[in-house]
């Protein structure tokens, strides 16, 4: 496991791949499998962190919504509301790959957590993980984060793959109407309250992503704005690479099952994508030669942001050097945010009965024995 | 093993309708045995769902997001038109 560790610091200092969370998870890695290492005893440092601000409350991934709410500029989706549905179907990769895995042997608690992977949101996937009380939930972690810093890497080949040049070439013109201050502040109101009634075990995500979006938009907290997108959200990643260390003791974590996590981490970013330029190919059936969208925005429905964007601005960009795609991609971009957080509060909403009740019989049992 | 357990905890754990006499046993007996919580999760979820019960809650699950997101849609068209009449009121 000191050798995942530096493999890890690695990735992150020479390759650059989400050195904020690999850094010091491979740091932590180090100090949690170092022989006679005391960072897992009840009042160590590490393993107060991990129990502080993952396992108590979730601390940690629903602080960090905060700072990313804060990030996020949702204009271009509310000025072409219709981008929202590629949220939904970028979400495919999520559910196509939790049945694949639970169809091949993991419990439905795994294999959704697993599924989660491809929400391409590393604090979805800690939440949904934790609360579902995966086995997996280091190597997830892991999976999830390599992956979002392949996005470059992965989507080209995929947008490529799943459309034809022609489509590719499709010119988008986009006329930017402009999104009153009013409806940017009732934005983030209004979908906590519709996602928090729809889906009330995504409420805590939801609801923190749009309170740092509220912050952004409202314009009288500039100041907290800020500091939530430049020092919160780097912080707390910083703690939370740490916090998960004391998950990386090298039996947890050097298992087969960690190979089979990451193909289905890789399923599952490929089947979002894929799933969303199909569904864009669906629609263009439907609309007038004229009116036909460039399938390549449909890649966008993820979560990552903004590079799923750029990744797509830049393979349209090569099929035609006229295409403008980078407003669209980023409205399908941020509904992939939204769409993301609710996949995982559904997710969650199916399941966590049974596991609450497990967990209730356990601490029963706890007081028993 | 449930008979360690207290009859009025057995009742409230029976009510959630979530776990039978015969889990709530199993995960006693895997408690004595020392597993982890995970894995006593795992295993009665691995009892309560066949694994194609995952293709029924993945689709579900899909088309319930695909229903959360076109209610967010309608919230979005009606707040565009509202604000941009509130525009125009004022201009």
């Amino acid at each position: 496991m000191i050798v995942v560790g530096l493999v890890l610091i690695y990735l992150a200092i020479k390759k650059g791949m989400e050195p904020t969370l690999l850094l010091p998870m491979g740091f932590g890695a180090i100090l949690v499998n170092l022989p006679g290492s005391v960072m897992l005893q009840d009042n160590a440092i590490l393993q107060w962190l991990y129990n502080v601000g993952i396992e108590s409350a979730e601390a940690f991934p629903l602080l960090l919504f905060i700072g990313i709410g804060a990030m996020i500029d949702f204009g271009p989706l509310i000025s072409k509301p219709w981008l929202i549905f590629i949220g939904a179907a970028g979400q495919g990769g999520i559910f196509i790959s939790m049945m694949i895995a639970s169809l091949l042997g993991f419990p439905l608690n795994d294999a959704a957590s697993i599924g989660i992977i491809g929400a391409a949101d590393g604090p979805t996937a800690i939440l949904v993980s934790q609360r579902l009380n995966s086995n997996y939930m280091a190597a997830i972690l892991i999976v999830a984060y390599c992956y979002m810093a392949l996005v470059p890497l992965i989507q080209p080949v995929v947008l490529k793959a799943t459309t034809t040049k022609k489509e590719r070439a499709i010119q988008m013109h986009y006329s930017a109407s402009s999104v009153s201050k009013t409806t940017r502040i009732l934005f983030p109101i209004a979908t906590t309250i519709v996602c928090g009634l729809l889906a009330p075990d995504s409420a805590a995500l939801v609801g923190m992503l749009m309170f740092g979006n509220l912050l952004r938009e409202c314009g009288v907290l500039d100041n907290l704005s800020r500091a939530a997108q430049d020092m919160l959200s780097p912080l707390i990643t910083l703690m939370l690479g740490l916090a998960i260390s004391p998950m990386m003791s090298g039996p947890q974590l050097i298992q087969p099952e960690t190979l089979m996590i990451m193909a289905f981490g890789l399923v599952a970013f490929i089947f979002d994508t894929a799933c969303g330029v199909v569904f864009l190919k669906i629609v263009n059936i439907f609309l007038p030669k004229d009116k036909k969208i460039n399938p390549l925005i449909g890649g966008a429905g993820i979560s990552a942001f903004p590079m799923s964007s750029r990744v797509v601005q830049k393979v349209g960009i090569e099929a035609n050097k006229q295409n403008h795609l980078l407003p669209f991609a980023l409205g399908a971009n941020v509904s992939g945010q939204i769409a993301s957080v609710l996949a995982g509060g559904l997710l969650m909403s199916t399941l966590l009965p049974h596991v609450t009740s497990v967990t209730n019989a356990i601490a029963a049992f706890g007081n028993v024995l | 093993m449930i008979e360690r357990l207290d009859s009025a905890v057995v009742d409230e754990l029976l009510a959630s309708g979530e776990l039978t006499e015969a889990q709530i046993d199993m995960v006693g007996q895997m408690c004595a045995e020392g597993a982890k919580p995970s894995e006593i999760v795992s295993a009665v979820l691995d009892e309560n769902y066949h694994a194609s019960a995952s293709v029924g809650i993945g689709f579900s699950s899909w088309g319930l997001l695909a229903g959360a997101l076109g209610i967010l849609f309608v919230v979005l068209v009606v707040l565009n038109k509202v604000t941009s009449k509130k525009k125009d009121d004022n201009n």
